[in-house]
């Protein structure tokens, strides 16, 4: 089997490495089982890495492998995630986002309130604000037309401005949600 | 297109991408231009997007994550790299075998060629030809209990008795893989301990179903240390049956009692 050089491998891991968990965990909600998602996909690319055509292709593969992995890690622990439910009533809220509000969300908030979106909508939504992708990327990612990824994060944006209205006005804490130190450095 | 409806698609829009051949994406930004109310709302839509991206920035991965990715996979980087080295250790010790040559060389991937049951030493050579030559585990997880239940959803696999408990911290799991020798499905654990300093031994762990193999009674453990300090062969075994399965221990470096670094339950 034909494998990466290592010095490439090592390129994709300084490169990639943190925006992949980052993903990971806002799929997961876990802090442990983001970073096995991240290391499982690198093992992935270490293993099966050379059957990459285009070496331009290798990002969109490690966040397509990432979230195939954590779907097949899903029904193999017998969970299960409603995927499908974008039929569910939107938040009417494209009106425009307090700014003052919004900036006093720190990372933790944010997480949290991202947290609360549907799975349909947070999806996208964390691929657009990592900024890391482009829609075309994105939407081979989720495997769908690339205006379904428009629609849906047009509506998952609202969603999260809902979500994170909720959170920051009241006490209210769902559970299962990713609890992170609230001063953490950027990486 | 009225104003709300270009407020819908432009929402979705990344300014600086300038892939917008949608032709709705078009007329939206035609109606952006004209539409001062509109521009306002768009300036504040990308404040907000900003301010998510930046602090889905904010969020760190674990301090060792990178650490464990290089580490993972130059461990099955090494592996495969000693391949040939490992091929030529085997032919070696294969030779001095003589009686035992054919059994020893059959494939791990295809089924039992004699009547007879492979011995313990067989077993134990065989499974460390698995570990120098080894392409990849099948999962990485530093969970065993994630492990675990990769192991479980085979069915045809003997799956170790392990304690997950988290006061075992002084290992470090890496990652499972199922190997078939000999007709058998034999599982492995892959772990390092990482209470050695900065030094990080190697501890591997097979199980097989106890009728795979011969002249291994109950409560027998059968112990090797390594031929030398500089042998080739580095591993500390120790091969022992409980509860219908046979354990094997390949443990890093010298010890006496191999069976002891592993948290059966």
């Amino acid at each position: 089997m034909t494998r990466l050089k290592p010095a490439l491998v090592k390129k994709f891991v300084d490169e990639h490495y943190a925006n992949l968990y980052r993903f990971a965990l806002c799929l997961a909600r876990d802090e442990a089982e983001a970073a096995d998602l991240t290391q499982q996909t690198y093992f992935l690319l270490s293993t099966r890495g050379g059957q990459i055509r285009e070496m331009q292709k290798a990002k969109s593969w490690l966040f397509t492998t990432l979230r195939r992995e954590f779907y097949r890690q899903r029904q193999l622990s017998g969970r299960f995630l409603s995927i499908d439910d974008d039929d569910a009533p939107d938040w009417e809220t494209h009106d425009a986002p307090d700014d003052e509000v919004f900036r006093a969300a720190d990372a933790a908030i944010v997480m949290e309130a991202l947290s609360t979106v549907r799975e349909v909508f947070r999806e996208p939504l964390v691929l657009f604000y990592l900024d890391e992708l482009s829609y075309r990327e994105i939407a081979e990612i989720l495997e769908v037309p690339i205006g379904t990824v428009m629609s849906r994060l047009s509506r998952g944006k609202a969603e999260l401005r809902h979500c994170l209205t909720v959170t920051l006005s009241e006490e209210h804490r769902p559970e299962n949600v990713v609890s992170l130190p609230r001063s953490s450095k950027a990486n | 297109m009225n104003s709300d409806e270009a407020r819908f698609i432009l929402s979705s829009v990344r300014p600086e991408e300038t892939d917008h051949s949608a032709p709705q994406v078009e007329e939206a930004m035609r109606v952006l231009a004209g539409d001062p109310e509109l521009q306002e709302w768009f300036e504040k839509s990308k404040r907000f997007d900003r301010t998510i991206s930046d602090r889905l920035a904010e969020v760190s991965p674990p301090a060792d994550l990178r650490d464990s990715i290089l580490t993972g996979m130059e461990a099955s980087r090494t592996s495969s790299g000693s391949r040939r080295k490992a091929l030529a250790w085997s032919l070696a010790a294969v030779l001095a075998l003589g009686g035992f040559l054919s059994l020893f060389l059959a494939p791990r991937d295809i089924e039992s060629q004699g009547e007879s049951k492979p011995t313990v030493a067989e077993f134990e050579r065989a499974m460390q030809e698995v570990i120098t030559g080894m392409p990849g585990l099948d999962l990485l997880s530093s969970d065993p209990n994630v492990l675990l239940r990769q192991l479980r959803d085979r069915a045809d696999v003997a799956v170790p008795s392990l304690a997950t408990a988290n006061e075992l911290s002084g290992l470090r799991y890496l990652g499972c893989k199922v190997v078939n020798w000999q007709g058998h499905e034999v599982s492995l654990i892959c772990m390092q301990r990482s209470n050695s300093g900065t030094d990080m031994p190697n501890l591997h762990l097979f199980t097989i179903p106890a009728e795979a193999i011969e002249g291994l009674d109950h409560d027998e453990i059968i112990a090797h240390l390594p031929e030398s300090e500089h042998s080739s062969r580095k591993w500390s075994t120790a091969v022992w049956q409980s509860e219908g399965r046979v354990y094997l221990v390949l443990a890093e470096g010298r010890h006496s009692n191999p069976r002891q670094l592993v948290p059966l339950g």
